[in-house]
């Protein structure tokens, strides 16, 4: 089981014949059903933010994104995005290369393995590291004797936030690989390369917007992530608050504008994730309607 | 149930499947229709069932107009490609089906259905297999679910739309056969599409040739074969040598060798074209009559009934020969050879008039 | 029999290595000691703290709101991927794409974004209030939140199923005389269900364990409107560790027992695929 929205496959249309669909007036009343839906789940909540946030004038928007805590808390998050992408990549390339390449005894469990993620609550994700490097946890007195902090402080963060965020290149580069099959690289082995040669010239080239795609969600999910954070960090101000933290404690302290206004940027992170992956998938089906004998 | 169709103009954006085509089906006939890819026959087929409206002409079944009517109401037995058997239905469900879905008013009750439906599959020889789902069925048993299943609701006519192309050659030979023997046992009206020349020939009371939206030529499988009305369909039907002539004084000349023209050649044509099936030559070892040429044997393959033989002519062209192994047994011939080849049969094409 | 088949590719050992220290370490670790935490705490122990009213009350609420709003996600997911798939409008690619957004938001900005819309002042609060529907701080304004975060589950499960769906099928079906609604119901309904129930059961999962989206809108009220994942971090802050790691445990295991059947049905379904 898995939670990953992936990239769309290039599947051609499929919509059928105008003969054998329904009347026009089903076809407009379900386009408005799904309309009105998705405009109250959907569309109310951009307006929100964008109108609250800029609600008492733009001077005050701009205020509460650059006062100091603000700042710091943006500099968390980048800080704990730039440790956990890169490791999280470095899992995905791995895990797939192993999953797709090969195959193994205990594949289907290794796959449910990585997606136990998303099956496990954010505050469960978090209890699991306190448990292990809290006050009270295993390696506690430990940590505590050689003065390390890992929960209450940055390191506690990182571990949660590659917790929640680790299967997602994983689960993106899996069935892309799986997909595209080994007949590539068995050539290339023919051939003479080695395994980084392999590696680097004949598998990345074809996974690269897939590979693009995972980055842009495992970050999108490690910036924004709240509920395994929020556990491990202890809140504190200026130290380990990362945004979401942030708006959140702007939210309780009423400061509705400010804390809208540090959320805007985080729904502009959202926005330009949608975005980037629209533009993969029109890039990928271009490519595939390019090569196909159409 | 006869069918006519009656200038039908289809056009998909810019490109038109079919151009003006017109012809008609006579009750209880099976008619092929013939033509290569993009030749617009699958495209007729939809229009006949109803799966697409034409942009132009009428359908007319059994004289009742069915232009703009729906598909429901046409009573057609649709057989598609890739069988379109419902995945998650029985056998027997899939065959039912039709009849389950009719309106209350005119559905049979439930032993009446169970009745016809077992009937139908002992008609295409899978009682038994009722309980079956479709992914435990080989594609030849697909088919003749679908058929059945077709053939439940009583079709005034039949359409198959290559009903045998996604299936191995020997099965393919199989079911022709026994289609062959099904309709000629139900006589339902029926129309089938295929780009397979000898499934066309074999199966069909008639055969329509179709090619870039037009039909070419419409006849008897012998007609079509023997009696080409133009290269188009001499080509498409069979293998076939082509040469070019240039005419004079009323004959035509391959290399060195006159023929006679027919008497219906224009006596004014430059130059001609003459075709000649492979079967249609005579191999010797020594020129006869002043009709022969000469060739060498550059190729030979005896592996099956027929051998199949290169020859380089005298003049540099390749000539493809077919003939039956026991001839080729008794010339006892070689690669290398040096034999002399000579037209049985011939057929004349003028460049701008085809006979 | 063999571990791993032979191949001509090299890095598995590497490969296979670094993938399983990693999971160890992240997961595996940290998951099994939740386990231990809660058998350390002896049956007795772990009862009474699992079934206290309170945790009661928010297991109930947890998988009750997460139940009815992974339904809702399975009616409206499936209009929309129909829609989305079947037929062309105006503005097709831009709703397209914002199906995503739950997905790709962070749910702390959902959460004070929904709380602003639905309570009683908000745009949507406004109108509910008219017609006595009480949307913020209750049951109903977190089944709302949840389905808002279900919604991308259900519409990108199906889709692509709906999409390969053969086009000939229905046109068989067309031939044999049945009207719309029986195509729907009898011929394509059947195909999708397996899709549908993987979309629900994710969807499900995800609103179960939800945490962010929901701690704002709902007002947190014990025994009212505490969702579990609250409970357990209200327990954490108090430093009730045995308290936290108990409902924890529930929660995975009910979830895992959930999972399981959910596969299971599946692949009752799924036993005439692959034609």
């Amino acid at each position: 089981m898995g939670g990953a929205i992936s990239l769309k496959s290039q599947s051609r249309n499929r919509a059928a014949s105008s003969s054998v669909t329904e009347p026009p007036i089903i076809r407009r009343a379900l386009i408005g059903l799904a309309m009105i839906f998705l405009l109250i789940f959907l569309l109310l909540p951009i307006l929100i933010v964008i109108t609250s946030a800029l609600g008492k004038g733009v001077a005050v928007y701009f205020q509460s994104i650059s006062e100091p805590i603000a700042l710091s808390a943006i500099r968390l998050t980048l800080v704990v995005a730039a440790i956990t992408v890169p490791l999280n990549l470095l899992f995905g390339l791995a895990a797939s290369w192993a999953i797709a390449k090969f195959d193994f005894f205990g594949k289907k469990l290794l796959i449910t393995l990585i997606d136990l993620p998303f099956t496990v609550s954010p505050v469960i994700s978090g209890l699991i590291y306190v448990l292990l490097f809290g006050a009270q946890g295993v390696f506690g007195p430990w940590l505590q004797a050689h003065d390390i902090k890992i929960i209450f402080a940055v390191p506690g963060i990182v571990l949660a936030t590659i917790f929640v965020t680790f299967p997602f290149v994983a689960r993106e580069l899996i069935p892309l690989m799986q997909a595209q099959g080994n007949e590539e690289e068995n050539a290339a082995i023919i051939l003479g390369a080695n395994g980084w040669q392999t590696f680097f010239r004949v598998t990345l080239p074809n996974i690269k917007w897939g590979l693009l795609y995972g980055v842009i969600l495992c970050n999108a999910r490690a910036m924004g992530e709240f509920g395994a954070v929020s556990v491990v960090s202890g809140h504190i101000r200026g130290l380990t608050n990362t945004l979401p933290l942030h708006v959140e404690i702007l939210y309780n302290e009423y400061r509705f504008t400010a804390s809208f206004a540090v959320a805007s940027l985080l729904m502009l992170l959202a926005l330009v994730t949608l975005i980037v992956k629209h533009l993969i998938e029109w890039k990928t089906s271009r490519e595939s309607f390019l090569t196909e004998d159409n | 149930m006869s069918i006519q169709i009656i200038e039908v103009t289809k056009k998909f954006g810019d490109f038109t499947a079919l151009k003006n085509v017109s012809f008609e089906v006579a009750t209880g006939e099976l008619v092929a229709l013939l033509g290569p890819s993009g030749s617009g026959k699958t495209t007729l087929l939809r229009v006949i069932a109803g799966l697409e409206p034409a942009d132009n002409g009428r359908v007319v079944v059994h004289g009742n107009e069915m232009t703009g009517k729906k598909m429901m109401d046409r009573r057609v037995g649709f057989v598609f490609q890739h069988y379109a058997l419902f995945r998650h239905m029985t056998v027997f469900q899939n065959v039912a089906f039709g009849l389950k879905v009719r309106p209350k008013s005119n559905r049979p009750d439930t032993s009446e259905i169970k009745k016809r439906v077992l009937e139908l599959l002992k008609l295409v020889r899978l009682e038994g297999m009722s309980s079956r789902y479709p992914s435990q069925l080989s594609g030849g048993q697909r088919q003749r679910v679908a058929l059945a299943r077709a053939l439940a609701i009583e079709p005034s006519m039949l359409l198959l739309d290559e009903p045998f192309g996604a299936l191995d050659a020997n099965v393919r030979k199989e079911l022709r056969a026994w289609l062959r023997r099904l309709h000629d046992e139900l006589h339902i009206t029926s129309v089938f599409v295929t780009h397979d020349v000898e499934e066309a020939l074999e199966v069909a009371d008639r055969v329509v040739v179709m090619n870039e939206g037009k039909i070419e030529q419409i006849g008897k499988p012998e007609e079509v074969y023997h009696d080409p009305s133009n290269p188009f369909v001499y080509h498409f039907l069979g293998n076939v040598n082509l040469f070019h002539c240039r005419v004079e004084d009323g004959k035509a000349y391959i290399g060195d060798t006159p023929f006679q023209l027919p008497a219906h050649v224009k006596p004014d044509a430059k130059s001609a074209k003459i075709y000649i099936r492979p079967h249609l030559f005579e191999i010797e070892k020594s020129a006869s009559g002043n009709q022969s040429f000469r060739g060498t044997i550059k190729y030979l393959n005896p592996a099956g009934p027929i051998v199949k033989i290169e020859i380089i002519s005298q003049w540099g062209d390749m000539i493809n020969v077919e003939i039956p192994i026991g001839q080729y047994y008794a010339l006892e011939l070689k690669k290398g050879d040096e034999v002399y080849i000579r037209p049985k049969e011939i057929k004349f094409f003028t460049d701008d008039y085809t006979i | 029999m063999r571990f791993k088949e032979h191949s001509v590719i090299p890095g598995f050992g590497l490969t296979m290595g670094f993938t399983l220290v990693y999971l160890s370490l992240i997961v595996l670790i940290p998951l099994s000691l939740l386990f231990f935490k809660a058998t350390a705490l002896g049956w007795g122990h772990f009862w009474d703290a699992v079934t206290s009213a309170r945790v009661l009350a928010s297991l109930k609420l947890s998988f009750g709101v997460s139940l009815v709003s992974a339904l809702v996600n399975a009616v409206f997911g499936l209009l929309v991927a129909w829609v989305l798939v079947r037929y062309d409008f105006a503005g097709k690619k831009f709703i397209d794409a914002l199906v995503d957004l739950p997905f790709a938001l962070p749910t702390a900005v959902a959460g004070i974004v929904l709380t602003t819309l639905y309570a009683p002042n908000g745009w949507v609060g406004k109108i509910l209030g008219a017609w006595g529907i009480k949307a913020a701080f209750t049951p109903v304004g977190i089944t709302i939140a949840l389905i808002f975060i279900g919604l991308p589950f259900v519409v990108r499960t199906v889709e692509p199923v709906l999409q390969d769906f053969e086009k000939e099928i229905e046109e068989a079906a067309f031939s044999l005389g049945a009207n719309r609604w029986q195509i729907f119901t009898q011929v394509i309904f059947p195909s999708i269900f397996p899709a549908l129930m993987t979309g629900c059961a994710m969807a499900f999962s995800r609103a179960v364990g939800e945490y962010g989206s929901v701690v704002f809108i709902a007002g947190n009220m014990p025994m009212k409107t505490e969702i579990a994942p609250l409970l357990i971090m209200t327990k954490l802050e108090q430093y009730d560790y045995a308290g936290a790691t108990a409902i924890a445990v529930v929660m995975l295991v009910i979830s895992f027992i959930l999972l399981l059947a959910t596969n299971v049905l599946q692949a009752g379904t799924r036993k005439y695929e692959r034609v």
